[in-house]
């Protein structure tokens, strides 16, 4: 027999249809018009309470409303920069500014550039900040962005500047290799990563990173598409099934040093943080740093990682056209760019400033001792898309 | 009848809200033009239609064979510390998987105490995030087949026995066909989360659909238009690769009737546990729970009594929790009074169509955070008046929260209202009240704790939602899942411990409503 036919077998009763003499008229009849009335006042008071349910609860600055942005003295800011990171940039500008009311939002470059853009008839928004310069250049492009004032960048160099001064760099990185001390040979580029002889050797991130991606768009600039398919073939297999492709840059460096990887392609302050530890410390002067990267296990090559020099970008800064309150927004600019606010960006994540004459945190190579790529920011934010192309058709992890 | 028609009027509108982002999608996707389609068939389907469907079989595999030995352990047995070990196979559900992705990688990382393990690194990232999600979904799966077991009626198990057929027999020919449809659900619902989950897999690097549409509207910058259609194709085939995880539950309960009939009086037949069983169970129980809650809050806290500025960070944490509290207890409340209307139309319609609405308003559960948010941008972007009321407000959280999780609410009163027999309503009509006071006065006080549950149940996935909250953030503002990614995106755990904890601490509500569902011994009414 069945066993499991007895279940079906089991009387299942039903209620008996029923006499539906009261039940004919419509059920639906009042308690659903009640629940429109409170949707419509939930949904209401939902939009009403937009504004003020989206308070600006940072720490360090002013509560907002929707009428703040229309007051004198405030500036609304995007960051993609975040916060520990700009809390005490921000606080030198207040020092600077009493006058001026902090409103700023921390959040992705893509939603910062689609809220901009939607905003575009009306802006509410002054200034953009960036970690990258792919967002500003693109905005720029847009034209969502106005030209700076002259006195304000005239001290950057012009590489660190977008087409026609749209947008300006505030602290540069460098795209580097961190390698085992005593490897031979010692790589003399970038091309060591794909060379088969480093098979099972090299550590990067995944390639979604997007400092991955930049450096990728620095070699498709300086080289072309097809010499660049031919790396990333070869860098995918030297990485293919290692262990050695990690999701953030912190375990990339730690690779090396543990000695599981010997060489990695990485932003330089990964590797003075590995070495000289996370956060700067004020106490440790430059013999001290030196020492310490003499001791450790790693060291960085500045190489050809982009074409004719370096592979770098910027972090970066832009008015938006047609904002409530442009001179607040470039009286930021101008803080951010003054001596004193380059010392912030160079002494916190050991960046390297874009005035020159400001010094780099200590232990950190001078930019004077290698030479930058001379590929520019806007062709590099040309070529993101081709990169993204290449990584996505080779299936680069 | 022109108040009816009101009430199923606004009902369809609560679930067009809800179906609106997947039709935006859907039209965006096939809009997009052919040169958008051959580029993502050219470079990017097959591996990510391998590596999701891997991560979701894999996680659902592991989540279904986890919950099924807790499920017969604590079942089926009895011994000393039961509800202590069921309250410990449960506790995974306190935190979200991305943030046991996050807290694996920072313990097994260079000097830290589990480093030893970082070898596991070198495992498939898709290997990787199947066991942090199986692992977290166990108890879901746990709870399903409990239920299914508990539903068995065991006077089959006795007719069986005394027909002489062994336990083992009994297993093979009875509980195991009876519980094939309670597996499948546990394969699905474990499926469709792995289709859907952002942050365990971006945590981990394993490149899935949700990752890549994610990865499509972050990084294309250069050209907008091109980055929401390109990602709106991946949505689609992710939603097709889902379609296809529930086809596929329903083929496996295919022209079958699994009706037990009505539950039996008698307590289910239990044996005693020998001590060797019960120290599997315990050691399984803790490997469970100190491989995710456990890894998460002891690391935690490690790190909060570390964090210099403590304050500072407490303050943000505190901050995070109001304005995500606000967010998750609107879209809760607004997600009760839909899934309300919506269940109360279609059980107590006459007509036929408006049974559709809750399986059309439960779509969203098959959307993935990203999805929402994309769709919600397109479906707002082509209304002017909409997109300047609403654009980058809270609002448009709310209702990603509400597309999102109103199934969650939808299937606890639908549930709830089914059981409600539909003559005490009548009744009471017969005794003069108005279909109104009838509804406030006999099946409101019913229906109530179904939507207590419906509340808790949207509140907390609402609280931990991360990736449609990193896409919709408002101006300025912070979420408990969004300082939580930010801090551990950039390795900065000690500063991510005070959000991390606060964020299980308010998982505790729904543990809480949990357990009086599963030891009713213990519940005082």
């Amino acid at each position: 027999m069945r066993v499991s036919a007895v279940g079906k077998a089991a009387h299942v009763p039903t209620d008996p249809p029923m006499l539906s003499l009261y039940s004919a008229p419509p059920k639906l009849a009042s308690t659903p018009t009640q629940a429109v009335v409170l949707l419509t006042l939930l949904f209401g008071a939902l939009l009403g309470s937009c504004s003020s349910s989206a308070p600006d609860t940072l720490g360090t600055t002013e509560p907002q409303s929707a009428d703040a942005v229309a007051e004198a003295g405030t500036v609304v800011i995007l960051s993609s920069r975040d916060e520990q990171f700009m809390d005490p940039l921000w606080d030198l500008v207040r020092q600077r500014h009493p006058e001026l009311k902090l409103v700023v939002d921390y959040g992705k470059d893509a939603g910062n550039l689609d809220r901009i853009t939607a905003e575009r008839d009306k802006p509410r928004v002054d200034l953009l900040i960036s970690k990258g310069s792919a967002a500003v250049e693109a905005a720029a492009a847009e034209g969502l962005l106005s030209t700076l004032p002259a006195g304000l960048t005239a001290s950057v160099p012009e590489r660190f500047r977008g087409p026609e001064s749209r947008w300006v760099g505030l602290s540069a990185r460098a795209r580097i290799l961190v390698a085992r001390k005593g490897i031979t040979p010692v790589p003399t580029n970038i091309d060591a990563l794909a060379e088969p002889m480093w098979k099972g050797k090299v550590g990067r991130t995944v390639a979604t990173n997007s400092s991955f991606v930049g450096g990728i768009a620095s070699l498709v600039a300086s080289r072309g598409e097809e010499p660049t398919r031919a790396f990333l073939e070869g860098l995918k297999s030297n990485t293919e099934d290692t262990g050695l492709v990690f999701p953030k840059h912190t375990p990339t460096v730690a690779s090396v040093a543990e000695g599981r990887a010997e060489i990695a392609l990485v932003n330089h302050y990964y590797f003075y943080r590995n070495v000289l530890g996370k956060r700067v410390d004020p106490k440790v002067g430059s013999q001290e740093a030196l020492a310490a990267l003499e001791a450790a296990p790693i060291e960085a090559l500045f190489l050809q990682t982009g074409g004719d020099g370096v592979a770098w970008n910027v972090s970066s800064g832009g008015l938006v056209e047609g904002s409530p309150n442009p001179a607040g927004a470039a009286k930021i600019l101008q803080v951010l760019l003054s001596e004193e606010g380059q010392k912030i960006y160079a002494g916190a994540n050991r960046e390297y400033p874009v005035l020159e004459g400001v010094e780099v945190a200590p232990g950190v190579l001078p930019p004077d001792q290698f030479v930058w790529a001379s590929t520019p920011l806007v062709k590099l934010a040309e070529l993101t898309p081709s990169a993204v192309r290449l990584i996505q058709e080779i299936g680069l992890k | 009848m022109p108040r009816a028609r009101l009430g199923l009027i606004t009902a369809v509108f609560v679930a067009a809200i809800v179906i609106s982002p997947i039709v935006a999608v859907v039209f965006r996707a096939i809009t997009a033009g052919p040169a958008l389609w051959a580029r993502a068939a050219e470079t990017q389907l097959l591996p990510l239609m391998v590596n999701t469907g891997l991560v979701a079989l894999g996680s659902s595999i592991l989540a279904l064979s986890l919950g099924a030995v807790g499920a017969i352990l604590t079942q089926r047995f009895v011994f000393r510390g039961q509800h202590l070990a069921l309250l410990t196979l449960l506790s995974p559900l306190a935190v979200p998987p991305y943030l046991v992705a996050q807290m694996w990688l920072e313990v097994t990382g260079p000097g830290k105490p589990l480093a030893l393990l970082s070898g596991l690194r070198r495992t498939d990232e898709v290997l990787q995030a199947s066991l942090v999600i199986g692992a977290c979904l166990s108890p879901a799966c746990l709870l399903i087949l409990r239920a299914a077991l508990g539903r068995l009626d065991p006077r089959q198990e006795e007719v069986a026995a005394s027909l002489g057929y062994g336990p083992l027999a009994r297993w093979r020919l009875l509980l195991l066909p009876s519980l094939r449809p309670a597996f499948a659900s546990c394969l699905a619902v474990v499926a469709v989360y792995a289709c859907a989950d952002f942050g365990a897999v971006s945590t981990l690097g394993a490149e899935t659909f949700t990752r890549a549409i994610f990865f499509e509207m972050e990084h294309n910058l250069q050209d907008r238009e091109a980055a929401f259609s390109s990602s709106s194709i991946l949505a689609l085939i992710l939603l097709a690769l889902v379609a296809a995880a529930f086809t596929a539950d329903r083929w496996l309960r295919r022209g079958r009737s699994y009706a037990q009939g009505v539950s039996s009086p008698q307590p289910p037949s239990v044996e005693k546990l020998s001590r060797l069983w019960q120290l599997g169970t315990w050691l399984l129980a803790l490997l469970i729970t100190s491989s995710t809650v456990g890894v998460v809050v002891v690391r935690s806290i490690h790190h909060a009594t570390r964090l210099e500025d403590a304050g500072r960070f407490w303050e943000r944490a505190g901050s995070a929790l109001l304005q995500s509290g606000l967010w998750a207890a609107l879209a809760a409340s607004l997600a009760v009074i839909g899934a309300c209307l919506i269940a109360w139309v279609a059980t107590r319609s006459r007509l036929r169509w408006p049974k559709l609405l809750v399986p059309g308003a439960s779509l969203g559960f098959v959307l993935p955070g990203p999805v929402i948010a994309l769709g919600l941008l397109l479906a707002v972007g082509t209304i002017p008046l909409l997109q300047n009321a609403i654009y980058g407000t809270a609002s448009m959280l709310i209702i990603a929260y509400i597309v999102r999780f109103l199934p969650e609410a939808l299937q606890a009163i639908d549930s709830g209202l089914a059981q409600i027999p539909e003559r005490l309503e009548e009744a009471s009509r017969m005794l003069g009240r108005t279909a109104q006071q009838s509804f406030v006065e006999v099946t409101f006080p019913l229906l109530r704790s179904s939507m207590l549950a419906g509340w808790i149940l949207v509140f907390t996935a609402s609280l931990r939602e991360l990736p449609a909250t990193l896409l919709l953030k408002p101006l300025g503002a912070r979420s408990l899942a969004t300082e939580i990614w930010k801090y551990a995106e950039d390795s900065h755990y000690d500063q991510m411990a005070p959000a991390a904890l606060l964020l299980v601490a308010l998982s505790l509500p729904s543990m809480a409503l949990l357990l009086r569902t599963q030891l009713p011994e213990t519940t005082v009414e």
